[in-house]
């Protein structure tokens, strides 16, 4: 770990955002951005296989999962280059652990979801509701999601 | 937060000092209420946002088979998140309101915040008035980018 902190202290990317004083900010806002965009994305996504949305048409809801994936991207471009910021500030903190933690589990609940239940899921028909599995998986990212950015928020505090 | 709180009985003043002020700042004694009032917000706006996100995604032409109509669940989610975050907003500004209310960002943020909420109807009026693709098409790339300059400003706030 600690070979790791000197190598992220040593990169250019350390360098970039300690010496420009408009780098933090502009990522800062990157990230609040794209954490709307993936939590918006997954509310029409996840309210749908969740039965609360069953008036829209399984395949289109899933046309938000690109939009997804780009607020997640904008959020690990940008989230790597604010951690770069201070690499040994976030691994000892017990709030960047925990989200490191809960944005892990939220990816192996999102692998769960695209190779277990995601191409059955776009043959159902009009308004037909999905299995129970696919129901725990949204309402589990969701809820993980929620979880992320109370403990991300809390990283100031902690 | 003491800048322009001058006298003790003047209206900034009394609103930092009120309870609800000293509350949220921690002052009287309640470490986690700053932290919750502002994980509140943050929530808030994510679901705010990210509704908005997804009506424009699907006004600007993607995901055109989703009706227009679908989308009145998921704005009374929004408006769910905007009131906690009206709540939660002003308890914030009760903490620190001399220093809010001077401050070039904050106003920025409330003005881009309410061009938003406007801009969102004009969408949808101009959707029920079946106005050209172009114009529905502009106002709502206009309404994204008043919502997301609200998160700018507010996240500037912390710097200007």
């Amino acid at each position: 770990m600690d070979v790791f902190i000197a190598w992220v202290g040593s990169s250019w990317l350390h360098d970039w955002i300690n010496l420009t004083p408009w780098v933090y900010p502009i990522m800062e806002i990157i990230h609040f951005t794209g954490l709307s965009i993936l939590f918006g994305s997954l509310l029409v996504v996840d309210l749908r296989v969740a039965g609360f949305a069953s008036f829209i048409n399984m395949r289109d809801a899933m046309k938000f999962i690109p939009f997804a994936i780009l607020g997640f991207s904008m959020n690990l471009l940008s989230g790597v280059t604010l951690f770069s910021w201070s690499p040994d500030t976030f691994v000892t903190n017990v709030g960047f652990q925990w989200k490191m933690g809960l944005i892990a589990l939220a990816g192996l609940n999102a692998l769960w979801f695209w190779f277990g239940e995601h191409s059955k899921l776009v043959k159902l028909a009009d308004g037909e509701q999905a299995e129970l599995p696919a129901k725990v998986i949204a309402i589990l990212s969701l809820i993980l999601w929620l979880l992320v950015i109370s403990v991300a928020r809390w990283m100031a505090f902690l | 937060m003491d800048d322009i709180c001058f006298e003790p009985t003047g209206l900034i003043c009394s609103i930092e000092l009120s309870p609800l002020g000293q509350w949220v700042t921690g002052a009287s004694g309640t470490l986690w209420a700053y932290p919750l009032v502002l994980l509140i917000h943050g929530i808030g706006l994510m679901t705010v946002l990210g509704v908005v996100f997804a009506f424009n995604v699907r006004v600007l032409g993607f995901a055109s088979n989703i009706s227009i109509a679908s989308y009145d669940k998921l704005f009374k989610v929004a408006w769910f998140a905007f009131a906690l975050n009206l709540l939660s907003g002003l308890i914030l500004l009760a903490g620190d309101f001399g220093k809010f209310i001077s401050q070039g960002s904050f106003i920025v943020k409330m003005s881009l915040i309410v061009i938003g909420g406007i801009m969102l109807k004009v969408v949808i009026s101009s959707i029920r008035d079946q106005r050209s693709q172009g114009t529905i098409k502009l106002l709502s790339a206009l309404c994204l980018a008043s919502w997301f300059g609200a998160i700018c400003a507010g996240r500037l706030m912390a710097y200007l």
